[in-house]
C-alpha cells in the first residue's frame, strides 16, 4: 500500500505545474458561475424594485429636488437610490392601517348609536302604547255612560282629552 | 398633510444639517349624516283640548261622538309617532308625554 502511494506521488510530482493550473481553472470556473448567478439575481431584484416602486407611484432611481428647509431657505435635497420609494411605501402602509382603524372606530360608534336609539325608541313606544290603552278604556266607559244618559258631560270631555293626549282648555 | 421632518445633509457641506418638511398622506374618516331640515324635525304640536267644565253639558249624536273619538285617537297616534321620529334623528329633542 505504502509503495503504491509513493509511486503515485513520484508520478504526480512531475506534473505539478499542470495540476496547479487545473486547480486555478476549476476555481475560476466556479467563481464565474457564481458571478453569473449573482448578476442574474441582481438584475431580477432591480427589475422587481422598479416595478414595485412604479406601483407605489414613486421612482426607484436616485433623484434630487429643491425643497424648502424649515429655516426658510431653498435647498437641494439628494435622494439616494430607493430612498423616496421606501419612504413612500412606508407612508402608504401607515395610511392603510390608520384608515382601517378609523373606519372600524366609526363603524363601531355608528352601531353603538343605533343600539341606543333602538332602546330609547322601544321605551317611548311602550309608554305611548300603555297610555293609549288606559285612555281607551276610560273613553269606552265614559262613552257608554254618555250613550246611556244621552248627554255628554265633563267626564266624557276629559276622556276625549285623555285619548288625544291633550291638556284641557281653559275658559 | 402633516409635516414629517427629514434631516438631510446638504451636498458639499456635510457639517450643516437642515430639516425639510415632506408630505405624508393622512386618512380622513368622517361619518356622513343625512340630517333632515329643521322644518321637518319640529316636535308635534299639542294644542289645548276640550274644556273640562262641569257646567258644560251637551247632547251629541252617537255617530258624531264616535267621529270625535276617532279623531282624538288618530291625533294622539300621529303626534306620538312624530315625536318618536324626531327623537330618533336627534335624541332628546322632544319631551315624551306622560
Amino acid at each position: 500500500m505504502k509503495i503504491l502511494f509513493t509511486g503515485l506521488w513520484a508520478k504526480l510530482k512531475g506534473e505539478l505545474g499542470f495540476l496547479v493550473l487545473l486547480a486555478v481553472a476549476i476555481v475560476g470556473a466556479w467563481l464565474y458561475v457564481q458571478y453569473r448567478q449573482i448578476r442574474a439575481d441582481r438584475d431580477w431584484f432591480q427589475h422587481w424594485a422598479e416595478v414595485t416602486c412604479a406601483g407605489a407611484g414613486e421612482g426607484f432611481g436616485p433623484s434630487s429636488a429643491a425643497a424648502q428647509a424649515t429655516n426658510g431657505k431653498t435647498v437641494t435635497v439628494d435622494h439616494s437610490r430607493g430612498q423616496l420609494c421606501a419612504r413612500r411605501v412606508t407612508d402608504l402602509a401607515g395610511f392603510k392601517s390608520q384608515s382601517d382603524q378609523q373606519t372600524a372606530e366609526l363603524l363601531a360608534a355608528a352601531m353603538r348609536e343605533q343600539t341606543e336609539r333602538q332602546n330609547t325608541d322601544t321605551l317611548a313606544a311602550r309608554s305611548a302604547a300603555e297610555a293609549a290603552r288606559s285612555a281607551a278604556e276610560r273613553m269606552e266607559a265614559a262613552d257608554a255612560e254618555a250613550e246611556r244618559k244621552n248627554l255628554v258631560d265633563r267626564e266624557w270631555f276629559a276622556a276625549v282629552n285623555g285619548v288625544a293626549g291633550l291638556r284641557p282648555a281653559g275658559r | 398633510m402633516s409635516g414629517l421632518l427629514l434631516s438631510t445633509a446638504l451636498p458639499g457641506c456635510a457639517q450643516r444639517v437642515v430639516e425639510v418638511a415632506v408630505d405624508k398622506p393622512v386618512p380622513v374618516a368622517v361619518p356622513i349624516k343625512a340630517t333632515p331640515p329643521a322644518e321637518l324635525t319640529r316636535c308635534a304640536e299639542r294644542p289645548q283640548g276640550l274644556p273640562e267644565d262641569p257646567a258644560l253639558i251637551a247632547q251629541i249624536p252617537t255617530s258624531i261622538r264616535a267621529g270625535i273619538i276617532r279623531m282624538a285617537r288618530a291625533f294622539a297616534g300621529n303626534a306620538s309617532q312624530l315625536d318618536r321620529l324626531v327623537n330618533w334623528n336627534a335624541p332628546g329633542t322632544c319631551a315624551l308625554p306622560k
